[in-house]
């Protein structure tokens, strides 16, 4: 065993992106374990390791926190598909029409200030806090991005390509589905997939405010908070962010998986 | 390799035969005499459609102001009818006019302006720790290669996580007081400010560096001649985008847990069915969210204005 060499690949771990990006986090998790150990915070804020395993492993919690994801991507799904089919809707018609524009610019603009959970105390007023209630607010959110994608993306059609359509003589629908629409297909993509993860907090915070009673995984956490069971809080909590984060990672490659036909330039 | 590029050859071949296709049909057409057709849609310029000519000439000669009210006076319109012969009872969908009464009624009697004001004093607080923090770590995440090796990958997992999913752990480990509110506005205001402004940094033109490399400007004179300037378009960007999300966030946290400001004035009235509190507060959240995005992009474009047009 060479000194030098050893040393160098210290060096080379020293320095590589992926060891140092594993630094913070792995601090993070000792100085937890140092706390929960020696007691610095009370247990019922920050939970020991082996707690937390526990309840990991306790088929109540696992299976209490499966139903809930479950049913929550149930909603997810139906409110996402409402929303997306108005919002391509409202977006392409917008982009297509100044005309249509104007009637319906100004009002879409106008709900898109008011911050999203603020629609909450009225649509539990107006659709119960049944799983309607959530499904509209979760259309609701989802329907924002794709507006705003759909009616960029028609917008930014090439007027090379539509003159080229007009040459041609292309009746409305072939303009539509040879030329406005392949060309604006990525923008609708990207839009579609920031909706998607858009919809998906919302779906939880939505279940946060209408609270326990509602199910889902959102009305899980917000049950155990209230119990004071920080494991399965924290355990809820990490679930909702990871799937978050792995939906935002296992998307990302998609638009340009789906459009490698396109010619880059 | 070679199997590669000839998968390649053969698509073009097949792209152009699916070309040629086309075209034909369509050369046909325009041919075929279509000139009329050709001719209006050419003359009706920016929207990739004209609409029918009939519709056209209608919507043409209908006076804009018309076009623009169309909607809102519809819903309005709807809403007053629903609510005047009870199609909904009151207390679910109340009648414009009680929603304008209430309004003046909160405004005088000071119930309203009293949350809002708590709520906006909370803005100004969160938006001011989320400006210093998220600028300090943007420039540092910019400017410096090795603090973006070490901090940077944890800080772009945490940025893909909103700041309302972690709220009930938020609530178990800070309470429910005003450090929660704190603490979630100022992390709703450094995510979306320290990425922008550390892209900024990171963009400026390697000659500018360079420039004041040779003219051997000190380090401060380094930041305040060349990356300020350089990053202040990005910065400008991030600071509209981080005040956006801080109220958000704080209606977000309001609605959720909360005993005074606007959200929970909202949350509140729903409990006892007083509706149109509840829509007074919706429109006044929205105009606040648009007054502070209207205000803070006026301010970027005098800010930015010695840059002129590019």
């Amino acid at each position: 065993m060479s000194h030098p060499a050893a040393a160098s690949a210290l060096q080379r771990l020293w320095h590589s992106r992926r060891f140092r990006g594993l630094v913070p986090p792995a601090l993070l998790l000792v100085l937890w374990w140092l706390a929960t150990t020696h007691e610095w915070v009370s247990p019922l804020v920050l939970v020991p390791f082996g707690q937390l395993y526990d309840a990991a492993l306790d088929p109540q919690v696992f299976h209490s926190l499966a139903e809930g994801i479950a049913s929550t991507f149930a909603r997810l799904l139906q409110g996402y598909g409402i929303g997306i089919g108005i919002g391509l809707a409202l977006g392409v018609g917008m982009g297509l029409s100044k005309a249509f524009d104007r009637i319906m610019g100004p009002s879409f603009h106008a709900v898109r200030q008011v911050a999203i959970l603020a629609w909450i105390p009225l649509l539990t007023a107006w659709f119960g806090t049944g799983d309607l209630c959530k499904i509209v607010f979760v259309a609701i959110a989802a329907a924002k991005p794709v507006v705003m994608g759909a009616f960029e993306g028609v917008r930014s059609t090439p007027a090379q390509l539509l003159e080229v359509g007009r040459v041609l003589g292309f009746s409305r629908l072939k303009m539509l589905r040879w030329v406005i629409l392949p060309s604006s297909a990525p923008a609708i993509v990207t839009a579609l997939q920031l909706s998607l993860i858009y919809s998906w907090f919302a779906a939880i915070g939505a279940e946060y405010v209408i609270g326990v009673m509602s199910g889902g995984i959102g009305s899980v956490v917000m049950g155990a908070q209230e119990h004071f069971r920080t494991d399965v809080v924290l355990l809820g909590v990490t679930l909702i962010a990871a799937t978050g984060v792995a939906m935002n990672k296992g998307l990302r490659g998609l638009p340009d998986y789906l459009f490698r036909w396109r010619t880059r330039g | 390799m070679s199997t590669a590029l000839g998968r390649k050859v053969a698509a073009e071949a097949a792209g152009g035969a699916a070309t040629q296709a086309h075209e034909t049909p369509a050369m046909h057409l325009v041919t075929g005499g279509n000139e009329a057709a050709l001719q209006l849609s050419v003359s009706a310029g920016q929207p990739p459609f004209a609409w029918g000519p009939a519709l056209a000439r209608l919507w043409h000669s209908a006076p804009l102001v018309f076009q623009y009210a169309l909607f809102p006076l519809s819903v309005l319109l709807v809403w007053w009818y629903a609510s005047g012969t009870e199609l909904l009872p009151s207390n679910i969908l109340p009648s414009p006019g009680a929603v304008f009464a209430s309004f003046l009624d909160l405004l005088h009697g000071g119930d309203i302006a009293e949350h809002l004001f708590i709520s906006l004093w909370r803005v100004a607080q969160g938006a001011a720790l989320g400006l210093v923090l998220g600028l300090a770590l943007g420039v540092a995440l910019g400017a410096s290669p090795a603090f973006e090796s070490w901090i940077g990958p944890s800080f772009r997992i945490l940025v893909q996580i909103p700041s309302i999913a972690l709220i009930p752990l938020l609530m178990m480990v800070l309470g429910i007081d005003d450090s929660l509110k704190l603490f979630i506005m100022t992390k709703a205001c450094v995510v979306p400010l320290a990425l922008v402004t550390a892209d900024g940094i990171r963009n400026i033109p390697p000659a500018y560096l360079e420039v004041a490399r040779v003219m051997k400007l000190s380090r401060w004179t380094l930041y305040r001649r060349v990356v300020l300037p350089g990053a202040m378009p990005a910065i400008a960007t991030g600071v509209r985008q981080g005040v956006a999300h801080v109220w958000v966030a704080l209606v977000a946290v309001e609605v959720m847990a909360s005993a005074e400001g606007i959200g929970y004035l909202m949350t509140w009235s729903r409990q006892i069915f007083q509706l149109d509190v509840v829509l007074v507060c919706v429109a006044l959240i929205g105009l606040i969210g648009f007054s502070l995005d209207y205000g803070l992009r006026r301010a970027e474009s005098r800010l930015l204005r010695w840059r002129g047009r590019e």
